[in-house]
């Protein structure tokens, strides 16, 4: 019985094991299609993707509809002269889309607001290559751990001090990712935010939402787990010396 | 640290680490690592096998050095 539930085990971990293997290839792809599509849109290609200044969020144009037709109507209204020298003034465009009411607006709207990103001064561009490259190699250095970890679990190497390593350099490279996005939020939101630097609850709680807290735990019990793991091959060690 | 003196003591009663191996029941191997001062723990009853095959005290195989 025991033996049938350990082949049982041993195969679901294979499976694990697989998948994770596809999913490393998947996502070094994915991350090369998304980098290379980003340099070309760097260089002042519209590559159609839109940034959202709340929190950085990128998105396809696909449901917002904004045009040159908007801004003109905005720009030539007399009374909105103050508004028009501000989107003239400003270091970059700041379109506020709507998909339904299509209207543009100026720090008034409660839609979702975006930027251009092909039309981004470079140092906003640099940002937010860095936030991907930086997120890009991160999920692709915590699922490299896992595969390793995996294998050497397949292998048998349950309580070997390189399956630990890799158990402890997962958690420090999921911890990195949740530290990185966190930092970078703030920085996206200081630069783009209504408030200017993170100055209320309400702009905290974006950056702190539950998701992110969960995986900055995961990374945090990955860690404990490793602290005991290690711990079991120094047992295992003092063991196998004992005569 | 505690030394172990095992190959003092089969110096004295002239014997091999294969027959004392033999003997007691324990493997080449482990008894090599406790010969090299490898060793972590020992058990009680190993120890008890090696007094009684070595004809000697506790004390004569192992020794507490500063």
């Amino acid at each position: 019985m025991n033996a049938v539930s350990n082949t049982a085990s041993l195969r679901s971990i294979k499976f694990l094991y697989f998948v994770t293997r596809v999913l490393f290839w998947l996502s070094i792809l994915f991350s090369v299609i998304i980098f290379s599509v980003l340099i070309y849109g760097a260089f002042g290609n519209d590559i159609g993707v839109r940034v959202s200044i709340s929190s950085g969020d990128m998105i396809i144009q696909e449901t917002i509809d904004y045009s040159d037709e908007l801004i003109s109507v905005v720009a030539s209204d007399p009374a909105n002269d103050s508004l028009a020298n501000a989107l003239n003034s400003n270091d970059f465009f700041l379109v506020m889309a709507n998909a339904n009411k299509n209207f543009a607006n100026l720090g008034m709207s409660k839609e979702p607001e975006y930027l251009v990103f092909n039309q981004l001064p470079i140092s906003s561009k640099l940002i937010i290559l860095t936030y991907l490259v930086l997120m890009m190699s991160l999920t692709i250095l915590s699922i490299w751990y896992f595969k390793r970890f995996m294998l050497l679990n397949i292998d048998g190497n349950h309580f070997q001090k390189e399956t630990i390593k890799n158990l402890r350099l997962l958690s420090y490279s999921i911890l990195l990712v949740w530290v990185v996005n966190f930092l970078f939020e703030i920085i996206i939101s200081s630069i783009w935010g209504k408030n200017g630097f993170i100055n209320s609850l309400d702009d905290l709680s974006i950056i702190v939402d539950v998701p992110s807290i969960s995986l900055l735990l995961f990374a945090l019990v990955l860690r404990v787990l490793s602290h005991v793991f290690m711990y079991g091959v120094e047992l295992k060690e003092e063991s196998k010396l004992t005569i | 640290m505690i030394v172990v003196n095992l190959d003092v003591m089969l110096a004295k009663r002239k014997m091999s680490l294969t027959e004392l191996s033999e003997r007691v029941g324990i493997t080449m191997s482990n008894l090599s690592i406790l010969k090299k001062g490898k060793a972590k723990a020992i058990r009680f009853s190993t120890l008890e096998s090696i007094c009684r095959t070595l004809d000697c005290q506790p004390g004569d195989v192992l020794e507490y050095r500063d």
